[in-house]
């Protein structure tokens, strides 16, 4: 399988303390990268970097082979949710949906058949409630965004702690749709999380983030969680 | 009780100030609330020089007649014209009543709180400024220094009454907006019956105020309507402390005929659509937008040509054809992309080219402006030149303006709150929104000037003509943004999410 996104020689720093330092990181298309690490460790800034939010110090992000920041073709084939910033709080979900599945050139009605499948992730809170996203409590704000970063079938997925503010049932319903993507459209996925569990049952391989660094880098086994747990146990 | 009660207040406004200045803001825009502050002293001064000087004002204007009685005339007029401004510009008292409310505080407590606090308002200073000197100067010498007491307590209280039914009418205008246009409707009634003298306020007002001289009983009245107009604030506010009332939730409109936009125009369309509802359901940006209706009938004081200060020049007309149909792009366009900072990382990181993200904005831009230009036509009743000039001015805004205010909008850097009221706001008011309305007005006055001096057509030919090259060249204008938006995307996003 050919690599899908590559990292090269990236940092970032902040006021000289460097956040992020990587340098190599290769995914390949159809893995589910999984990322874990404690506060401060530097996953949404390597995130912010993938998606060319911010500007990295040194090195580049590739996806496919171009530059993100000078070629845009990722936008295309990139779903993300980060957090509240990628979404619009006076829209209403539906509305919402309808804005980014346009961008994806997709009908109001084909918008809606993408919509199908989440009915049962949504558990019936999100849509036809006549609420402004703003309005929304977390958990189903978090709902609307992963949503959207589903929408317009996206050949790599991006996800900045997806389970946290979700309720126990959403969380399951979560993790079996995004194992049911691996497995159906071979979704190249990389996903953040601080749920352990989680993260090794929908990730086949894991890295761990420490101080902006990747300490570890393994493929998901059996043992896999009893070592991150033992890891993590200071 | 009382001793833990200020202390409470103490604390509470600590809190306020911490968060003022510790807000990313502060240092920010420390420039901004020092021209602000000598612009305050500097009116405060006026107040104080025009109480002073008020009596030999009243001499030589009325000659023969009583200064008191003529002072006491203007009174009712004060009150009604303070109450106006008090309502359009002053804060509401709130609190951040959700951060306190889960401690064991009395809800009543912070209500007293939040209504106390709300009397540090300039407008309860321009009494003190203004009457004072009046009181002491010319009542007191005049009949007794008890008299000049008497009437100073009447107005202080009357003053301090009005700032509290200003917050009340302002806080029903959002539960009963009918009352609220009712009684506007009765106070432009009751203006308009003095002004074609059918009833006469002016003696009402001498009659009434003259009163406060000798009957220390009457400032039962002035009290009477201070302890009235707090109880119903307090009454009023208390009502609506409770966490579910403080963040109402409001309703998606049910169809909205935007969406045939986005589905006619693609990207730039949904862009567009987006934008509209911002504008919509947004508190800070709706007001905005609202705001530019009152420049519009600018027209009607400067047109009509009977003198003023620059009389029937043109160039003044130029500009004056320039401020109205901009009225829209000058007021909304100043925070043209900080309106969006809330979801900015959605916007750099979807798949939307900021060729058609620069698009959309110039689309509502020069829209904004036709609108405006179409509202302002009726003026042509004062004359062909003005529907000339103003379609020259539309030129240029359009080619010319709307492009140099789509360059300055990447240099914004704050993070804008759009759910916040606009009156005296001034988040994300930098240098860059000073500087603009500078050269968007005084260049095409530049530009018409020295054609006008062959001939007055020429000049605004040569205005249209600028205008029109601009919007020719449009493409290139486009490209040039759209690669500086490139560039400055990750510094306006950082700065964004900062807040």
């Amino acid at each position: 399988m050919y690599v899908v996104i590559e990292a090269k020689e990236l940092t970032k720093a902040y006021d000289e303390i460097t956040v992020v330092d990587i340098p190599h990181l290769e995914i390949r298309q159809g893995e589910s990268l999984g990322l874990v690490g404690n506060n401060g460790a530097g996953k949404t800034t390597l995130f912010r970097m993938i998606l060319d939010l911010i500007e990295p110090e040194t090195g580049e992000v590739l996806s496919k082979g171009g530059n993100v920041r000078t070629v845009e073709a990722w936008k295309w084939y990139t779903g993300a949710y980060l957090d509240e910033s990628f979404l619009i709080g006076f829209l209403s979900p539906e509305e919402y949906f309808e804005f980014v599945g346009g961008l994806h050139d997709l009908s109001r009605e084909a918008v809606a058949e993408a919509l199908e499948p989440l009915a049962n992730f949504f558990n019936g809170e999100i849509l036809g409630k006549g609420k402004f996203i703003r309005d929304l409590s977390r958990g189903n704000q978090q709902k609307v965004g992963i949503a959207a970063a589903l929408l317009a079938e996206p050949e790599v997925l991006i996800l900045d702690e997806p389970f946290s503010s979700l309720d126990p049932t959403t969380q399951i319903r979560l993790k079996n749709l995004l194992q049911e993507l691996r497995a159906t459209r071979s979704v190249t996925m990389l996903i953040s999380s601080h749920n352990l569990n989680h993260v090794t049952e929908v990730c086949e391989r894991i890295t761990v983030l420490e101080d902006g660094c990747i300490v570890r880098d393994i493929q998901t086994s059996d043992s896999t969680l009893s070592d991150l747990e033992a890891y993590f146990t200071v | 009780m009382t001793a833990r009660r200020r202390s409470l207040g103490a604390t509470l406004l600590c809190h306020q100030w911490r968060q003022a200045c510790r807000s990313p803001y502060w240092h920010r825009s420390l420039a901004v609330k020092i021209v602000l502050g000598f612009f305050i002293a500097f009116l405060l001064l006026n107040l104080f020089g025009l109480g002073l000087a008020v009596d030999h004002i009243l001499v030589s204007a009325f000659p023969g007649e009583d200064v008191l009685s003529k002072f006491n005339s203007f009174l009712l007029y004060f009150f009604g014209l303070d109450l106006v401004l008090r309502f359009l510009l002053q804060k509401l008292p709130i609190l951040p009543i959700q951060h306190y409310l889960h401690l064991p505080i009395p809800r009543s407590d912070l209500v007293h709180y939040a209504i106390v606090k709300s009397t540090l308002s300039f407008f309860n200073l321009i009494p003190v400024f203004l009457f004072y000197p009046h009181a002491f100067k010319q009542i007191s010498p005049e009949l007794s220094p008890l008299s000049a007491v008497l009437w100073l307590a009447a107005l202080t209280g009357l003053a301090l009454a009005n700032g509290f039914l200003a917050s009340y009418l302002k806080r029903q205008l959002s539960a009963t907006p009918a009352s609220v246009t009712i009684a506007a409707a009765a106070l432009v009634v009751v203006g308009l019956l003095d002004y074609y003298e059918v009833i006469g306020l002016s003696g009402l007002s001498t009659s009434l105020f003259s009163r406060f001289f000798h009957s220390p009983i009457l400032l039962a009245v002035p009290l009477g309507l201070l302890v009235l107009s707090y109880r119903a604030n307090y009454a009023l506010l208390l009502r609506h402390t409770y966490v579910d009332q403080v963040t109402a939730a409001s309703r998606v409109p049910a169809a909205t005929r935007a969406d045939a936009l986005a589905a006619r125009f693609g990207t730039v369309g949904a862009l567009l659509t987006l934008e509209l509802r911002l504008l919509w359901r947004n508190k800070r940006p709706k007001s905005v937008a609202f705001m530019s209706l009152f420049f519009l009938p600018y027209g009607l004081m400067t047109y009509g040509g009977d003198g003023g200060p620059f009389g029937d020049s043109m160039g003044f007309l130029v500009g004056v054809g320039i401020f109205m149909t901009g009225a829209f792009m000058f007021n909304y366009g100043q925070f043209l992309i900080s309106w969006e900072s809330a979801y900015f990382d959605r916007i750099i990181c979807a798949n939307i080219s900021f060729r058609d993200y620069i698009l959309a904005k110039y689309a509502l831009l020069a829209g904004g402006c036709a609108a405006c230009f179409l509202i302002t036509t009726p003026y042509v009743y004062f004359g062909v030149h003005i529907l000339l000039i103003n379609a020259a001015a539309l030129l240029y805004n359009v080619g010319v303006n709307s492009f140099l205010l789509l360059y300055l909008a990447t240099f914004s850097r704050r993070r804008i709150d759009i759910s916040k009221s606009s009156m005296f706001n001034w988040e994300g008011v930098g240098p860059a929104q000073f500087l603009l309305l500078l050269p968007t007005i005084l260049i095409p006055i530049l530009i018409y000037l020295p054609f006008s001096f062959a001939q007055p057509a020429w000049g605004i030919g040569a205005l249209a003509l600028f205008g029109a090259a601009g919007l020719l060249s449009s493409r290139v204008w486009i490209g040039l943004l759209t690669e500086r938006l490139r560039q400055q995307k990750y510094t306006m996003a950082a700065a964004f999410r900062i807040g």
